[in-house]
């Protein structure tokens, strides 16, 4: 008896290791279990059901792969719309990236005024979020009334007019603006990134530095031998972020992602539960695989200091 | 004895000094640096310029058309009006207040430490299925609350919590995001040699992480503060919550602004000072970040 409780209560050093770390990472995989897993299963199974809204509830009927069928070959608008946003997509992240790791490196360098600096950085995330952004979108920024174009205007009118009042003529104006409004979604999209890869340029430790300036390597040499491996798991997070950031960014009806602005609409508005759901898990199953092809080509370049 | 240490510290000092003659950059080049981060920083902080000149903004120069940017007669009626409006309100602004900061509080320290547990045990710890665990957690950011949305309300009513603070703050303690990103930095951050070298002088698991990683993943958990604060200060709370005395602090601006562009003034008043608080946070986290490296064990 008392052998077999031994076996059972007694643990090699290896084995009480690995229960810390389940203890460790329980309470997340609690949490994650109640409020993301079943949550999903939920409304993958809405997905291949006609879900209608009914007294004190709701009322499903299995349809099978109805909705998906009707989303792909029937709906006019929704693959047109998943195919802009790839595009988009494809072309924002790696600059997007690139920039935020551009910024976050100079601004890890020693100056005055480096902590303004990246507040200012780090301002489009405290404001771009929440209700603030809506409100700016909505009500300070349509005094013209037109609603088309919300976002623009709000990124351009202040610009433009602080021109117009400087004396500029309108022709400079028209091209400075529209070349600006570029640089304005860009820089606007890396405030975390940004922060992400400064707090990451943080962890390395100084000693490496010293050490190949010791051995004589110029800063160039330093950035792509030291820097770029050791930041390296940042910038796998920090592409993950940007595609799953660009893919599903929030916007009011005219603005931001068309696939998320249809997959709210239907699900919030027209209360169509089973087809937002669908649409959903498409789109989802879209990031999915893109995802997948950023761990293949650029997974195994990551360098992990661990074994 | 006292020679070689006064050798040593000519030593470290001279290691000290010999990199950074080596590279300082010329002036020219700072200079362009410096001109570019400009250029940006203009982009960036244009819109929040704005919305600080438009809560000054009297109310003949709101309704201007085209909107000129500066203000010519800057005025607090804003404020005052905000003022007016909150103390009209059924339920008093300090209780929104209240709301707003006791879930952000509790629910950013929670989701740091059960982050960062989860994230320590990923990143350090060899037990069965910890690979698939991190699949996981990668593919789980891809969701976004559109897709769970639904199906979370019906669990949050079923376990009778709609209407309660858990109901805003239990939800984001299961994201993902969070232990990415903690387990990123763990990974390189820390030396797998530093905890076996805790564990040799008899530290407990329990110990290293509070001991060992945590000061030294300082920088990346702030970093998550001012992501989780943000997220937590952003909730309106209006999913979950009916009760009109358990509603969040945003729940005012919204309020404000459905009234239409009468209120753009007060609006922007109410956004100005819902801005104050993650910009702080910001600063100050921002500042102990540069402590925590200057102090740390690694530099």
């Amino acid at each position: 008896m008392k052998a077999r409780l031994g076996k059972w209560f007694k643990f090699s050093l290896e084995d009480r290791r690995s229960w810390a770390g389940y203890v460790f990472i329980l309470p997340w995989i609690l949490g994650f279990l109640a409020f993301f897993a079943r949550p999903l299963v939920q409304s993958f199974l809405f997905s291949i059901q006609d879900v209608k809204m009914a007294d004190g509830g709701f009322t499903a009927s299995f349809v099978g792969f109805d909705n998906y069928n009707y989303m792909l070959f029937k709906d006019p608008t929704f693959v047109r719309s998943l195919y802009t946003t790839a595009v988009d997509v494809l072309y924002e992240v790696p600059i997007i990236t690139m920039f935020s790791l551009f910024i976050a490196v100079i601004l890890n360098q020693k100056f005055r005024g480096r902590t303004f600096m990246r507040a200012v950085f780090f301002l489009p995330v405290i404001i771009a979020s929440g209700v603030v952004i809506v409100l700016l979108k909505g009500q300070v920024f349509s005094n013209s009334f037109s609603t088309a174009s919300n976002v623009y205007l709000f990124k351009m009118t202040g610009l433009q007019d602080l021109l117009r009042e400087a004396g500029v003529s309108n022709g400079i104006v028209n091209y400075f603006t529209s070349t600006v409004n570029r640089i304005f979604s860009l820089t606007w999209k890396s405030g975390v990134q940004i922060l992400l890869f400064l707090a990451g340029l943080q962890t390395i430790s100084s000693s490496l530095y010293e050490a190949s300036k010791m051995e004589g390597a110029s800063g160039w040499d330093t950035f792509w031998k030291i820097t770029l491996p050791m930041i390296s798991p940042m910038i796998m997070l920090n592409i993950v972020y940007t595609l799953i950031d660009t893919f599903t960014e929030y916007g009011t009806e005219n603005t931001g992602n068309t696939v998320m602005n249809a997959i709210y609409r239907t699900g919030f508005i027209d209360l169509l539960f089973g087809y937002s759901a669908a649409m959903a898990w498409i789109y989802f199953a879209l990031i999915g695989a893109a995802l997948a092809l950023v761990y293949f080509i650029i997974g195994r370049k990551i360098f992990y200091a661990v074994d | 004895m006292e020679t070689s240490r006064a050798l040593r510290s000519t030593l470290s000092l001279k290691l000290r000094l010999l990199p950074r003659k080596k590279l300082s950059r010329s002036r020219k080049e700072n200079a362009v640096i410096f001109l570019f981060l400009a250029i940006c920083s203009v982009f960036m902080a244009l819109p929040l310029v704005y919305t600080i000149v438009t809560a000054f903004k009297p109310i003949n120069e709101l309704f201007l058309f085209p909107p000129r940017f500066f203000v010519s007669h800057p005025t607090l009626d804003n404020f005052i009006a905000m003022n007016q409006l909150t103390q009209n309100m059924w339920v008093p602004f300090s209780r929104y207040l209240f709301n707003s900061v006791f879930v952000a509080g509790v629910g950013t320290a929670f989701y740091i430490v059960i982050a960062s547990m989860a994230a320590f045990a990923l990143a350090k710890y060899k037990f069965p299925g910890h690979a698939l665990y991190f699949q996981i957690i990668v593919w789980a950011i891809l969701f976004r609350p559109e897709v769970t949305g639904i199906p979370q309300y019906i669990i949050i009513s079923k376990l009778g919590m709609v209407n309660t603070y858990f109901a805003v703050i239990l939800p984001v303690l299961a994201g993902s995001f969070g232990v990415f990103l903690m387990r990123q930095f763990i990974i390189n951050a820390i030396p797998t040699e530093m905890i076996e070298a805790a564990r040799m002088d008899g530290a407990t698991e329990y110990r290293i992480f509070w001991a060992v990683v945590m000061p030294i993943v300082k920088p990346a958990w702030l970093t998550l503060l001012i992501f989780t604060f943000q997220q937590f200060w952003n909730t309106t709370g209006v999913q979950y919550i009916y009760n009109e005395n358990l509603k969040m602090l945003p729940t005012i601006l919204q309020q404000i602004s459905s009234a239409g562009l009468a209120r753009a003034g007060a609006g922007s008043a109410v956004a100005l000072v819902l801005m104050i608080p993650p910009i702080v946070i910001f600063l100050i986290s921002q500042s102990s970040v540069m402590q925590t490296m200057a102090h740390s064990g690694l530099k």
